[in-house]
Parts: structure tokens; sequence; C-alpha cells
């Protein structure tokens, strides 16, 4: 017998819970918005994209409201093949404990609630939860000591049982402010509609279902405008916590722009300069660094004194474990979470899910392409060979030295030279690792350089100059991968670098996908030493590329120039 | 096959005694007296069919049992056995009667056959009681509402591809004593989910494959492993339905040659018309009512380790969940195949039928061409397999593939051809780096002629006769030389007066002075 087929629809649903889908087809769009709703995308290259169903990606599900029978109504809609039960089984099992256990407002404090009581007496037993939880207040209710609410949670999503956290928030110090139509600059500035339907989604209106979670949308949609939004529904005290001082930076000069704050409401919370205001932006750093002698995070007793009505999660995928430790004792305060990756390498998503909150919005970035709010990107490997003196030296050198004398190869300079000369009259970003060669770079193409020597000020003023247009080339090293908001930039050019995490390489794409103004695509080019330990970096970074989904062409030129090998 | 009146005729006395009294017959006479009453008896219109249709529930199961063992009928000891197994509970001895009964109606006679008695049917009742068992047999086992299990019928057909894929790259290595290595057995673990169909931890279905591809002489054992014998090719080139019908019958051979319990459950779901489900326990009830075996322990787990697990993973049979438990049904296939199958010799081709992905994965549908799965096997390394067969291209493969004989050109036009939506660009392109980096150094075969002296080199060099013979020069002192030429050589350097010593030394010997000497032109 052969499977029931029917062959025009898009999804295969296999036993181990992942889904293909094939792309192209009249239903394949909806099937990918439909599986966004309730899986996690694994990748997305050209013709299948593959999804996984796990316990944590339905209990997201579940916390934006939907139910294992719309799950699995959803999967029998566009599966060819029959549904595996083993998959039917985990959807409702799973989903099904999505509610069992909630933390509601009690006299003394939070007090944990089952639907079940037998599910108290044999759940709360559990020596993970035990050492969190007080005396029995009813069959089915349990007292739960308030400084071990988010401890609590985080031990139950490890057992299976997702705790839904409705004990309620403490109001932060309030703060009167708006975001601005149009902003300091002078432009006009609304949210787009799905910036406006995350916000919504988070805040849900105001009530204790929401106001705790995170935001999943890709580089270059807008996060900061996000959690500007969500800042100004929140009308309270707020502190941001972003990846290094350059996001901090950022996130000060797009706080001032959109919003009605001046800067005697915002600070900045670094290790030079240490200002407590009513908005005030750090560093995960900050916050982690210890005072000597090891002992308590210093700076966390200072900012964890303010009555803070929201914190920000800049980057949360990349929330360092201190922090988490630090936010499992924040649990009365609103949680917003932004990331473009909700994928962590260390695998510590449950953790996020359990202390900042479920997954409250997620839009597929091929969809914002559609869209046109996010530029589409075409990445070229462009393989260029080492001169016959140079390919000697390769030849006869260690394997550590191979790596190198490709990484630098002095052939590389005249393709950067004639790709800038293409791509005049755009931005153009030029990435690289080593700063010899990236001086080099700088000094054919007479462009700056940004380098981790560079001090801030003087990087600042260049990224400002870059932005509006006084630059058209930077070249930067390894010091631009995280939260530099470069929109104007269409081309990025990869000199050297190995692959680095995968965040890493999304980001330093995210660089340049931000929507252009024509309607242009971006490019990303990545010069490779052909024949060399350079091109086993490339691959792997090619694999991770073509699984996010972008088109990667390899050629042993330019476009228009590629030969076959 | 003997008719009723034969049967009697060659009755006991005393059995004739008996019968004549049980009908209400007069019990005097000779022998050929009571045979002529009782036959004049049974031969009055509707008898002995007419009988059938008054029969008690003991007399049908016993009816049933000596039908069910068919022409030749069944040893009287072991019928009694059964019969009192199953309605007497092993204690009351009324098989004798039950039988007894049987033989007054005539539908059941006794026979004496290669010194034992057996009961066997009449012809004469043979094929009405066969039209009514079936009948009933259908109606008993017959289940409605069945929601079909969706289990792949292409299973087995796919692991073999998978498996001859394997050989033929030369993955599957063996012991000593022949068997696959550990290592070439885990190869296999990313093959689907066997617990699907009934298979455990145990060696099935791979020794079955194994098995069934060194038996027709796919694979041959050569040194260390298994590798792809020459009619291969051939075998890959058969319709799908003919390569079935060799593995169901390499099944038959193998597990329901030796199990009368699994041909009984062939035959009676053979019986059932097409497309009718019959619900498993009372298959199975069935079964052991008609075996003529005694019932051998654990059948259940005898059928679902060789019997639904195979015939469900080859197409033959379909699983189904009905109200009261799992119900089966043959397929159309497994129908055919089981009455034949198609000729030999046709050949399977498809359509564009697999994707290439840009992250070098290909992605076969469950229900792709099998010719087009094993040219992927031999090609790319499996990632996993279910309903969807997912497979990575990699260097190592390739070039694998390419140095056991795969025309690079053959396989880039095998991925172009059956690829839906063509190669991506940067597969294409680094399978065509692979292809130029294969081939790039090659081994040549050749000889070196060392001599102890740059200047004796020099002099061979500038010989009339033997330059001719010297290919080239790779240092001062050694000279290259062509295997075909070594002989001739040889001759010549000895009328020159150079005498190599004999052998070939190794690439590290430094001859002594004067092994190969300065010429001694003849004084």
């Amino acid at each position: 017998m052969r499977p029931r087929r029917e062959s025009n629809l898009p999804c295969i649903v296999r036993q181990d819970g992942t889904v293909l889908l094939e792309i192209g087809g009249p239903l394949s769009e909806l099937a990918e918005e439909r599986l966004a709703s309730f899986a996690e995308l694994l990748k997305c290259p050209e013709h299948v994209h593959t999804y996984r169903i796990t316990p944590l990606s339905l209990w997201n599900a579940a916390a934006t409201g939907l139910s294992a029978g719309r799950v699995l109504r959803y999967l029998r809609e566009f599966a060819r093949y029959p549904v595996p039960d083993a998959v039917a089984r985990m959807v409702r099992e799973q989903m099904g404990r999505y509610g069992q256990l909630r933390l509601l407002p009690g006299a003394g404090g939070p007090v944990l609630v089952a639907s079940d009581p037998s599910l108290v007496s044999e759940i709360c037993r559990d020596p993970l939860v035990f050492p969190y939880l007080q005396e029995r207040e009813g069959a089915d209710r349990v007292a739960v000591d308030p400084a071990h609410r988010g401890r609590l949670k985080q031990a139950f999503t490890r057992l299976g049982y997702p705790v839904i956290d409705e004990a309620g928030y403490e109001e932060g110090e309030p703060l009167q402010f708006a975001l601005r139509p149009i902003t300091r600059c002078g432009k006009a500035f609304a949210l787009r509609p799905y910036q406006q339907a995350a916000v919504d989604a988070f805040w849900a209106d105001g009530g204790t279902h929401g106001g705790s979670g995170v935001i999943v949308m890709p580089c270059g949609a807008g996060k900061t405008v996000v959690g500007l939004a969500v800042m100004a529904r929140v009308q309270s005290h707020t502190l941001v916590l972003a990846t290094s001082v350059t996001a901090v930076n950022q996130w000060y000069e797009e706080i001032l722009d959109r919003t009605t704050l001046t800067p005697d409401a915002v600070g900045v919370y670094t290790s030079g300069v240490k200002a407590v205001r009513p908005v005030t932006i750090t560093t995960y750093q900050m916050l982690a660094s210890r005072r000597a002698g090891g002992g308590r995070l210093g700076h966390f007793d200072l900012l964890g004194r303010q009555r803070w009505g929201l914190i920000i999660y800049d980057e949360v995928h990349l929330l360092p474990a201190p922090v988490f430790r630090v936010t499992a004792e924040l649990q009365a305060r609103r949680r917003l979470g932004l990331t473009a990756t909700p994928v962590r390498e260390d695998g510590r998503e449950g953790d996020v899910f359990s202390l900042i909150g479920p997954r409250r919005f997620n839009v597929p970035w091929k969809l914002l392409e559609r869209q046109g709010w996010i530029a589409t990107a075409c990445c070229r490997e462009v393989r260029v060979p080492l001169a016959g003196e140079a390919r000697l030296t390769y030849a006869l050198s260690g394997p550590r030295t191979r790596f190198r004398l490709a990484a630098e190869n002095p052939a590389k300079l005249e393709v950067v030279r004639e790709l800038v000369g293409r791509h005049r009259g755009e931005r153009v970003l030029i990435i690289g690792q080593y700063l010899r060669q990236l001086e080099e770079v700088a000094r054919q193409v007479r462009a700056p350089i940004i380098t981790g020597k560079t001090p801030e000020a003087e990087r600042q003023t260049l990224y400002r100059r870059f932005r509006t247009g006084d630059i058209g080339v930077l070249v930067v090293s390894r010091v631009a991968n995280y939260a530099v908001d470069l929109p104007e930039a269409t081309v990025a050019i990869q000199v050297s670098g190995t692959f680095g995490s995968r965040q890493e390489e999304a980001q330093r794409l995210g660089r340049i996908l931000r929507p252009k103004r024509d309607g242009t695509p971006a490019h990303f080019y990545t010069l490779v030493t052909g024949d060399s330990r350079e091109q086993y970096f490339a691959a792997k970074r090619q694999l991770f590329l073509v699984e996010q989904g972008y088109r990667y062409d390899i050629g042993d030129g330019l476009p228009g120039e590629g030969k076959a090998p | 096959m003997k008719s009723l009146r034969e049967l009697v005729t060659e009755y006991h006395e005393s059995l004739l005694r008996d019968i004549a009294g049980a009908l209400g017959l007069p019990a005097g006479g000779d022998r050929a007296e009571l045979v002529s009453k009782i036959l004049t008896f049974m031969a009055s219109p509707g008898f002995p069919t007419a009988n059938l249709q008054r029969l008690k529930p003991e007399q049908w199961l016993a009816l049933r049992l000596v039908a069910a063992a068919g022409p030749s009928g069944v040893v009287v000891d072991k019928c009694h056995q059964r019969l009192n197994q199953l309605v007497g509970n092993g204690r009351r001895r009324v098989a004798g009667s039950i039988l007894f009964s049987l033989i007054r109606e005539g539908l059941v006679c006794l026979d004496h056959v290669n010194y034992r008695d057996v009961y066997l049917v009449p012809t004469e009742v043979r094929q009405p009681l066969a039209s009514l068992l079936d009948r009933e047999m259908v109606a008993q086992l017959r289940v409605r509402q069945v929601k079909a299990v969706p289990l792949d019928g292409r299973f087995l057909l796919r692991f073999t591809h998978h498996y001859l894929g394997l050989a033929w790259r030369q993955r599957l290595g063996l012991t000593r004593s022949g068997h696959l290595k550990h290592q070439a057995v885990l190869a296999f673990s990313a093959f689907g989910d066997r617990r699907t169909f009934g298979w455990t931890d145990g060696p099935e279905p791979l020794d079955f494959v194994d098995g069934f591809c060194r038996r027709r002489g796919l694979v041959l054992t050569g040194p260390g492993m298994l590798t792809a014998a020459a009619d291969l090719e051939d075998w890959i080139e058969l319709a799908e339905e003919h390569k079935q019908a060799e593995l169901f019958r390499y099944w038959q051979k193998e597990h329901m040659t030796r199990d009368a319990d699994f041909r009984l459950i062939l035959s009676i779901l053979r019986s059932m018309p097409p497309g009718v489900w019959a619900d498993e326990q009372r298959l199975l009830r069935e079964t052991r009512v008609r075996s003529p075996e005694p019932p051998r322990g654990a059948m259940e787990s005898r059928l679902s380790r060789h019997f639904w697990s195979y015939l469900t993973a080859l197409g033959v049979l379909e699983k189904g969940r009905g109200p009261s438990g799992p119900a089966w049904r043959l397929t159309g296939a497994g129908r055919r195949v089981i009455e034949g199958g198609p000729s030999p010799g046709e050949i399977t081709r498809g359509g564009a039928s697999f994707y290439v992905q840009p992250d070098f994965e290909l992605v076969l549908p469950p229900d792709v061409d099998l010719g087009c799965l094993w040219q992927v096997s031999r090609l790319a390394d499996l990632l996993s397999a279910d309903q969807v067969m997912v497979y990575r291209l990699s260097r190592a493969g390739f070039h694998q593939a390419l140095k056991l004989g795969m025309d690079p050109a053959e396989a880039m036009a095998f991925l172009h051809g059956r690829a839906c939506g063509g190669l991506p660009q940067n597969v294409e392109y680094t399978l065509r780096s692979w292809t130029a980096g294969y081939g790039r150094v090659h081994f040549v075969e050749a000889f070196l002629l060392r001599c102890d002296d740059p200047a004796l080199a020099e002099e061979i060099l500038a010989s009339r006769r033997l330059a001719p013979l010297i290919r080239g020069r790779l240092t001062p002192q050694d000279l290259v030389v062509n295997r075909e030429d070594l002989p001739r050589l040889q001759e010549l350097l000895q009328e020159e007066g150079y005498v190599p010593p004999p052998g070939v030394a190794d690439l590290a010997h430094k001859p002594p002075a004067g092994e190969i000497t300065a010429p001694r032109r003849p004084e």
C-alpha cells in the first residue's frame, strides 16, 4: 500500500515531528503562515523548508491562543500524507499541559493553581519544584514563595509543565511620553501594521495574560521601534538591556529621535557613564559584572532598587546566564524580549520561555520580504585564485598559516576595488577579520576603517556619517557584528573571517537587509580563495545562509563573469 | 479425492453396523448388504448436502477442521486431539462422537492412507461446503468502519535499494564469518522507524534483505566487504511489482513454508472479497480452528515479527484500525503478487522525482521511483528516512562514487534530469569543482632505472640502442622506463655490458658502485 497522496498539498509531517513544506505551490504561503504559528522554522532553503514541532513551540502556540485541535486541523489541512499518530499525540499531550498550572495573585503572594488537584499532589513532590513551594491552600492550590516565582516556572518548564503566570505585575514609576509622528530628524514616523500587531500581542490590553514575552522579527524589521512602542504603551520607568555599548548608544539615539522623551529622562549606564534615569539603557555585561571579590552582582543592586515598570531584553537570544538568574528575581515586572533568531547556541530556549515569557509574536522574514518591508538579499561567493608566487608560499606552509594566507590573498584587493566600483553610489560595508588586510583595503578604496581600537566617539561619528551618506564605503572589523544599525547599507563585502556562530552570521547579513528605497536587492559578497582552506569555512557559511533561505551563488569572478570550474 | 460411495464401500464392518444403527437401518446382514443399505439411504435426494444446514456448532467446528486439511485429510488421532482442545478444554473426550455424527450424516468419511486412518470430506460435499464455509467465514471475519493505518508499503523495496546502494559503494563491511559488521548494521539505523511495522530491536528486516540480495546474486562477498554483482543494474531496471514479487517469494520461502499458520492466514485473507477488512482477533480464532497443527506458542508474536510486519512493509497487506482492534486486508498489488505477479523484464522509468536543495540535501518523497532512489543512494549519504528520505551530497561520497566507476557526466545529467526545479547554482558549481578535483592526480605505472652515477645515465641516454626505450629522466641518476619495455631493455643492457641484478629493488635502494657499472666495451 502506498500512503494516500494528495499531491497538491505542500506539507509532509514526519514521525519525528519535523514538517517539510514544499515551496512554490498555490497553498505553500498559507501553509507557511500556519506552520509559523506552532512550529520552529529550522531551515528554509530554496525548495523545501523544514519546521519542527517541539513542546516549546506548542506551548508558545498555546500562549497565543491556538488549541491542539486547531493545530491538528492545520496539519491535516496541508499534509500530503496522513499525520503520524505519534505527532498527533504529542500535539494533544503537550498543548493539553499548557494551562494546567497557573500562577494567580493570592493574599500573601502568588498562588499556584492546578486544573486537576491530583496534579498538585503528584508534581509538587518533585525535588525540582518542592523547595519553592509553601503550604497547600486547598486541594488544587499551593502558595509560592514570591522570591522564587521565576525559578519555580523554570523548574516546571523543565518538568514539561509550563506555568501560565497571571500573578500580575508591579506597576512601575509612571512616565508620560508618546511616539512622535515626525521624528526629531524630520522624517515621518508611524508603526507598520506588523509592528502594531506585535505591540498589541504583547500588551494584551494590559491584562495579566500579556505583558511578558518575546517578539521575534527578522533583522531590519524594526525591533527597536517595537520596543519603543511597547514603552509608550506601558508609560512607566523602563530598563533596556542591550548587547554592547554601541547598541546602547543606538537605543539612546532612537529613543530621543522617535519619542517625546527628553535627554534628562533617558540615561546610559555603562562603564564610562553611569546615569540612572526614568529610561535607563545598559548592557548585559554591566548587569552581570560582579564587584571585586566575586559575590553578588553589584550593578544589579543599584538598578534593582528602581521601580521599573518594564524591562526590555534586546537580542534576548544572547542573554547571558547571570542575567537569567537576575531575571528570575524580576518576575513582577513587565518583560519584553526582542530577537531575530530565537535559537540559542546554548539551547536555553526553555529558560527564555519561562523567565522572559512565551513568544507573543513571530513574523516570518520571507513574508516581510514579500511585502517589501525588508530587502531581498543576494549572496555571492566570489572565488579568487592565489597568484603563482602566493600559491607556492601557500603550498609550502603549515596548516595554520595556510588559512591566514588564503584569507589575506592579495588578489582579493582587486576584486574589492572592482565591487566598490560597481556599486558606486551605494553604501558599501567591507567586513574582515585581519587588521592588516582591512587597513590595506581601506587604503586602496580610500575609506575610513573601524576596528576594536577605534574610540567609541569616533565610531559613532563614522556610523553617523555613513548613515547620512557622507561616507559611501566603510571598512569594519568584527566589532560591527552586533546591533549596529546601518539601514542605508546595501552592499556588504566580506573579505575574510572564519565562520562565526549562527547568530553572528545572521547579524552580519542583517546589516544590509533594510528595505531599499528603489526596491533593489541587497548584496552580500564573500571573497574566498579558491582551492584553499578558506573554502572549508566558506562551505559552512554557504550552508548556513542557504538554510536561512538566501539565494547563494558561487562564481570564479564577479557576477556576469562567472565561469564553471 | 474420493467420493462418498467409494469411501463407504471401504469402511470396516463394525463401522458400517454403527452407521446403520445410527441411521435406523436394520443392522443385520453381511458387509455387502450393510454397504448396500447405507448407500441406498445416502442416495436419497439432498443427501448429504442438505445435512449441512442442520449442524450444531461443535459439528461445524469439526467439519471445518477436517475440511481445512484438504483432500489428503487429517489423521484421526490428531483431529480428535485438536477437537478436544477446542470444544472440550482438553478434558472431555467428545471428539469421537462428534466426528461419528458427521460420518453418519455423510459429511465426513474415514479412509486409510499410508497405514493411517484419516478423516476427509467426500468430493460431493467439498464444493458446497467450501462455498458455505467461505460465506460463513467472510460474514464472521468481516469488519466495517475501519480506518486504514498509513504504513509505507514500499518500505522493504526502498530498504533493499538503499542496501544495494551501500553495497555498490562498498560500505558494507563483513566479518570473517561473512556477516555484516556492526558498523555496517549501524548504517541502517537512520532508515525509518521499523517499530511501526512491528519489528523491535531484532535483526529484521536487514537480515531478510541481506539474505535476499545474496541469494539472488545481486551482491558478491568480496574480501572483507560486499560488492555489487554484475547483473545488479539489470535488476534495478526491473518493474517495481516484479521486484516486489521476488521479495514476496523470498519471504514465502524463508517464513511461510515453515509455518502452517502463515499459510492458513494468507489463504483466509485471499478468500476474503477484495477491499473487505478482516478482524485480527477473529482471524486468529479462525486460524486456530482450521490449523491442522496443535497450537504453537505465541502465535501473536510470530505473526507480528514475521508476518504482518513483512507483508505490510512489502505492500501485500494493509493494516486498519477497526472498532474492536486491528484489521487486515490484501492490497490489490498484494493479490497480484500472490497470484503470480507481472511479467519480468518490464522497465521502470519515472519523471522528475526529488528535490536537490541548495544545502546539498536531496529530499525524496515516499513514491520516488526506485531506480532514482538507487542512483541517489550511490551518490549521497542517507540522513534520515521515514515517509521521506533525506540524503546529503558530500565530497567524500561523490568522489567514492566516481572512484567506483560512476561517470561524472552521467551523475550530473542524472541530477539535472531528475531533480524537480533543477540543480541550485551553488550545488552545481560545487559538484563541478568536485568533479574537476577528481583525477587531477593519478598513478602511472612506470619503472625507474637507477644508475650509480649520473655519467652512466648520460651514457645510456646517448646510446642509440638504449635511448629509444628511456621515457624520461627523473633525477640525474634515475631514468623512467615503461613496464612493457622492461624485457627488451634488460636484454639490451645485458648486451651492452650493464647487468642489473635480478628482481626489482625498492624506491629507497641506492645501488652500490659497480652494481650497474660503466660500459665495458668489448676489447
